[in-house]
């Protein structure tokens, strides 16, 4: 069952996304229905205006019960909910996932607001600090 | 009765008694001496036989009411559990050391939430659903709950993610409108299902997100799967989703009892491992310095409600926790730095010295010391390495500042180790059960005497490993208690204590030797009966002190 629900669920996604992708977001490969690669655009008047990003997206069995993998690949941008390595800092990417959310509902995909977290001075931030030498960040 | 017996048994009994209703005025002594001569008296007359009567009260079961086991009760809680027992004219008033208790199996557990509910549906004038998920939500307390509702029932409710008219849940199908958001089935023949929040999922992946959920331990805190909807799954809903997944559904009901016990604060389960009770106890965490709430599961488990150990009086919590954290950090550490080490004598810094001469430097404030009679360097003058200056004045000061800092050590290690016999013993004392099995047996097969008759040896064992346990807890009470008289009269309680669980330990080890059968039979009973009342003079006599507050704890 869980199969069959993730084979149409992502392909009803893939239709979206090539027939009517949100604004400065899109599709650019899929080596297969469970692993894509998204490009977004740098939003203007944004500190990543004029770049475009990769956004991998890999499909567990369980999708879309289960959260997809979504990470950053290639050209990581400075983001204070992004490590150097791509990871995203973002709780509903994980224990907050909601089965009803898609590829074009998922920041930072699908939210433009995600990129204008990026504040200028680091006070601003709400800071959590998960031991003595990881700080996270929460939105 | 035997009067020679009868003489021993109470005038030990008495002069302790004395002591630790801790009267020092002659008339209270006067007064306990004759309520102890009454007590014989009237012991005396009832008793045609002592044995006989002793083994008839242990086989019927007066040991376990005595030491707690509520094997009978059920349902009653708070004093009235006595109605049962005084009919039966067996049970005592309530001990000083007892807390008032009631164990709940999952049924129980199951009738009394509900109760809670039925009663709470007429005050709030909700559904009986959304009654459910605001106690749950509220952590079954009723009072804030009600204060909250008739202030702003809106508000009240949504802040637990309910609305004021909640729509009937129902499975719905027939509108052609319908997209699940989820799987993205479309048409009218699907079936779906919407809470308040009408955020509306097919049942089937409605049905496969709960039931990952309550895989996860969840229950009531299931929310509506749309991206940031706060909406509470209630249990009509689930129970209609999950008709069909009947081991989910089990799942679903046990995770909801799970979080009404975990939820409350005077609830727990026993710690027990398989065991599937669960305790409520009414003594609020800030009594818990004074009272020690130790409770019995029905699966025979005795421990401290306060703090999940094995039964630990007559030490309360506090002084638990710290005896256990400070046996985890020193007592090994002790024992050998009693072996291998001394102290600097200005300092007190710890030297273990493992080579070289007697001519000590210590690193830590260069101070310089002979090993031998730990004086002071200087005056051993043109004699290196030959220390002869034992009583030297000096010498002998900076030997009496190191003995101060090393008999705090040595204080340690007093209590430590009688502690740990008293542990030790309580596992031999499981042994001890198997070897008194086997006496039993043989008792039986050479006596030509009947089981019941043979009961008293493994009763007596039991009386062995509870007063064990007792005793070595004593030990952390007496590690912490300042040094004044009434230290000295638990002390003297403690000790009579462990002298006769020594006594008793010793007859029934070897129960088959020098005496007659009904000699070592009356013997044993006579010593657990002794023994049974000694414990309860020092539970009673140490719950009574802790809440008059009648010793100073250093710590």
């Amino acid at each position: 069952m869980s199969l069959a629900l993730r084979t149409k669920r992502l392909m009803r996604e893939y239709r979206h996304m090539t027939a009517d992708p949100p604004p400065q977001v899109r599709l650019q490969s899929h080596e297969n229905l469970g692993k894509w690669e998204v490009v977004i655009q740098g939003a203007t008047e944004t500190l990543y205006a004029g770049e475009n990003f990769t956004l991998q997206f890999t499909f567990p069995e369980a999708y879309p019960l289960e959260a997809a993998e979504v990470v950053f690949v290639n050209n990581v941008p400075v983001h204070p909910h992004v490590y150097s390595n791509g990871h995203i800092c973002l709780s509903i990417l994980y224990q907050h996932w909601s089965p009803a959310l898609t590829v074009e509902t998922v920041p930072p995909a699908g939210d433009s607001n995600y990129v204008k977290q990026a504040k200028v001075s680091p006070k601003d931030a709400a800071w959590r600090f998960d031991g003595m030498f990881t700080p996270m960040c929460t939105l | 009765m035997d009067e020679d017996y009868d003489d021993y048994e109470y005038s030990e009994d008495e002069s302790v008694v004395s002591i630790s209703s801790s009267a020092n005025s002659h008339q209270g002594h006067a007064r306990t001496r004759a309520t102890a001569a009454a007590a014989a008296a009237a012991s005396q007359a009832t008793s045609a036989s002592q044995s006989q009567a002793v083994a008839q009260t242990q086989s019927q079961g007066q040991y376990s009411a005595d030491f707690g086991y509520d094997e009978d009760e059920d349902e009653d809680f708070f004093g009235d559990d006595n109605d049962f027992d005084r009919a039966m004219g067996a049970r005592p008033t309530k001990k000083a050391w007892a807390v008032d208790f009631k164990v709940y199996d999952p049924d129980g557990l199951r009738v009394t939430q509900k109760d809670t509910i039925d009663r709470m549906v007429p005050v709030l004038a909700v559904s009986r659903d959304t009654t459910t998920l605001l106690l749950r939500c509220y952590l079954w307390r009723e009072e804030p709950l009600v204060e909250d509702f008739i202030a702003d029932p809106e508000r009240t409710l949504a802040k637990s993610g309910l609305s004021v008219h909640p729509a009937a849940s129902r499975i719905e199908s027939g509108n052609d409108e319908f997209t699940c958001e989820i799987c993205y089935t479309s048409g009218a023949e699907e079936e779906y299902l919407s809470l308040s929040c009408s955020h509306s999922f097919c049942t089937d992946c409605y049905a496969t997100y709960a039931s990952g959920k309550i895989r996860e331990g969840e229950s009531w805190r299931i929310r509506c799967p749309a991206p940031k909807c706060k909406t509470l799954l209630g249990e009509e809903s689930a129970r209609l989703l999950l008709a069909k997944h009947k081991n989910v559904l089990e799942r679903y009901e046990d995770n909801l009892t799970r979080s009404f016990v975990n939820d409350l604060d005077s609830f727990t389960w026993c710690p027990a491992p398989n065991c599937q009770y669960a305790i409520e106890c009414l003594v609020p965490r800030s009594a818990m310095t004074t009272v020690i709430p130790t409770v019995n599961c029905k699966c025979g488990k005795a421990f401290c409600f306060g703090c999940k150990v094995d039964d630990h009086m007559p030490a309360p919590c506090y002084l638990v926790e710290k005896w256990q954290q400070k046996c985890k950090d020193d007592s090994e550490t002790a024992n050998w730095l009693k072996a291998n080490t001394k102290e600097c004598t200005k300092c007190k810094s710890t030297i273990e010295k493992n080579g070289g001469c007697n001519h000590m430097t210590c690193r830590e404030c260069q101070y310089h010391f002979c090993w031998v009679c730990m004086g002071p360097w200087d005056e051993h003058g043109q004699q290196f390495y030959a220390c002869n200056r034992f009583n030297e004045d000096s010498s002998k000061n900076a030997r009496d500042s190191v003995s101060k800092s090393r008999a705090m050590l040595e204080r340690y290690l007093h209590y430590y180790t009688r502690y740990n016999n008293h542990e030790q013993s309580v596992k031999l004392a499981r042994q001890l059960l198997a070897t008194t099995e086997k006496n039993m047996e043989q008792m039986q097969r050479e006596m030509t005497l009947s089981w019941i008759e043979v009961q008293f040896l493994s009763d007596a064992v039991d009386v062995l490993s509870v007063c064990r346990t007792t005793l070595k807890w004593s030990y952390v009470l007496a590690f912490y208690m300042s040094a004044d008289n009434q230290k000295i009269i638990f002390e003297n309680n403690q000790s009579d204590l462990e002298m006769a669980t020594e006594q008793l330990n010793e007859l029934v080890e070897n129960p088959i030797g020098q005496w007659s059968i009904e000699e070592i039979k009356r013997k044993i009973i006579d010593k657990s009966t002794y023994v049974k009342s000694r414990w309860e003079t020092l539970l009673s006599d140490t719950s009574l002190g802790l809440q008059e507050g009648r010793w100073q704890f250093e710590c």
